[in-house]
């Protein structure tokens, strides 16, 4: 095949153009590979530190592709540790969940399994067992603290690493994403807006959906009729991460409520957004007019849009080769005024119905893959993160020969 | 049990019953429980006095809403709910093209407003 010159970024970060085999998308094998060598071995964002502030405050987020719940607790002393939420003694649930994620909070920052009353510190030590002489001498309470879990927290994103021994801390694990979001303000949007689903496709198919912008004109002609002319720049490929930022000609038309919204507190994207503070000089670096997002996508499963009145993340987290779970985030400062909460109202009901107008596609092409219908995905130079995101697994967990195989420009 | 709101806007009386919901996810579904023609006759009349809403709504601090006007903003956060439906989606009830809406759930809108 002839080099396309329209497709200069892919030859610029030497990557192949050819169609993604369905395979990578419904092969069992493939998915276990992923859990094994990616989900397993990374970094995976799980909280925020607003959502645990005071000691003894706690989240209880649920991992079903490693069969596995997870403890962030913060301890007097201020640090969130991770735990699994597994009792030492006979494998009960330390905390009752209540779905994929519960909060609470500890009084006296310890946890009490309701199995049998054992008693566990927020640093993990067992701390009482009742009836402790009954057990046989060999036991002791130094070796039976909850099974701890390797948390890292960086601009307030809360990380966990189910490695026991993780191959790179997280500040080598994100590289050069910490230089491309600066100063980004994060902790002065912590109003949290949050929205989830189970899907039936794999959960690649659900990320893809969202790393391009050559959908916005026809899945969101609904929604946000315009940002028709959407356009993708800055396109950097980070190590196993990228980014690229997404600008607009035009915004949504002016209409009574979104006029009057807007006019009260700047919080969507299709409308103008308020310039609250400076963005980092890596973000939107021409400081262009059009400027709706940039778009961060953290290897393998969150991606972080930010703004410069509001950011929101997207995560999928895999629950079988062919489900997984999203969940999406959208973050605001907090409403100072009754009319701010009514205005903020209004752009996260319209970012809702956007995210339904994504989520519209995904169950409709893991059927289509699965069928065997469509055995191949074929993709645009615009599409490049999708390519990449696949170049970047392919890599990770190997050659896997039926996939090798059903990779070729037909 | 019935829904009163203040003297003041008694002409939103005939739509509170309806539309005074505390949660995303009730507002939600009176949307999709509505006709078109429902959604323009809520959103016309809410629209003629949305400004006032707000405006009385911001006498009283954020959070510290008396119980005589929280059905007025519960009224308010359906409009908000409801005017995309009929400023983009030409009164579909529905957002047209979508994700099965019962199955889209919203953590922050199970709790009060």
């Amino acid at each position: 095949m002839n080099a396309d010159s329209h497709m200069k970024f892919h030859h610029q970060h030497q990557l192949p153009t050819e169609p993604i085999p369905a395979s990578a998308y419904t092969s069992r094998e493939y998915y276990e590979r992923e859990i094994e060598l990616i989900f397993r071995k990374d970094w995976l964002w799980v909280a925020r530190d607003e959502e645990i502030p005071k000691a003894g405050d706690y989240k209880v987020k649920k991992l079903e592709f490693a069969n596995t719940s997870i403890i962030l607790i913060r301890g007097k002393d201020q640090v969130v540790r991770g735990f699994h939420n597994v009792c030492r003694h006979r494998g009960n649930k330390v905390i009752p969940e209540l779905g994929d994620e519960t909060f609470g909070s500890k009084k006296a920052a310890v946890m009490t399994c309701r199995f049998h009353g054992w008693v566990y510190g927020a640093d993990g030590k067992l701390i009482e067992v009742p009836q402790q002489e009954k057990f046989p001498s060999c036991f002791d309470k130094g070796d039976n603290g909850l099974m701890l879990v390797t948390t890292a927290v960086w601009k307030g994103f809360i990380f966990i690493n189910l490695d026991p021994a993780p191959q790179k801390s997280l500040p080598e694990f994100l590289g050069g994403l910490d230089t491309h979001l600066g100063d980004y303000p994060f902790h002065q949007m912590t109003h949290a807006h949050t929205y989830y689903a189970h899907l039936n496709c794999n959960w690649k198919v659900a990320m893809d959906a969202f790393m391009e912008g050559y959908h916005v004109p026809t899945i969101h002609a609904g929604s946000f009729p315009g940002l028709s002319g959407v356009r993708v720049n800055d396109v950097k490929l980070n190590g196993d991460h990228r980014s690229m930022g997404v600008y607009a000609d035009d915004m949504n038309p002016p209409t009574p409520v979104g006029m009057l919204a807007n006019s009260i507190f700047n919080g969507s994207i299709a409308l103008e957004q308020g310039k609250n503070f400076d963005l980092p000089p890596t973000i939107n670096p021409d400081r262009s007019k059009g400027f709706v997002f940039d778009q961060i996508i953290v290897f393998p499963n969150t991606m972080i849009q930010v703004g410069s009145s509001l950011w929101f993340t997207i995560q999928m987290w895999p629950v079988s080769h062919g489900s997984c779970v999203l969940e999406g985030r959208y973050f605001i400062r907090a409403p100072l005024t009754n009319s701010e909460h009514w205005a903020q109202r209004y752009a996260v009901v319209l970012q809702r119905n956007a995210w339904l107008e994504d989520t519209a596609t995904m169950e409709d092409t893991q059927t289509a893959l699965r069928a065997g219908v469509l055995d191949k995905v074929n993709l645009q130079e615009d599409e490049i993160l999708l390519r990449h995101a696949f170049e970047v697994i392919k890599r990770r967990i190997g050659p896997v020969d039926f996939v090798e195989k059903d990779a070729s420009c037909r | 049990m019935s829904v009163n709101l203040p003297a003041a806007f008694a002409d939103l009386q005939p739509f509170a019953e309806k539309w005074a919901l505390a949660t995303e996810y009730e507002r939600s579904r009176a949307r999709r429980a509505s006709t078109s023609a429902e959604l323009r006759q809520f959103y016309d009349k809410m629209m003629s006095r949305i400004a006032d809403v707000l405006s009385v709504l911001d006498q009283y601090p954020l959070g510290q809403l008396p119980d005589t006007h929280r059905p007025l903003m519960r009224m308010a956060l359906s409009l908000a709910e409801i005017a995309p439906n009929v400023e983009f989606y030409r009164l579909d009830p529905r957002v047209p093209h979508a994700f099965d809406e019962d199955r889209f759930l919203s953590r922050h809108g199970n709790a009060e407003d």
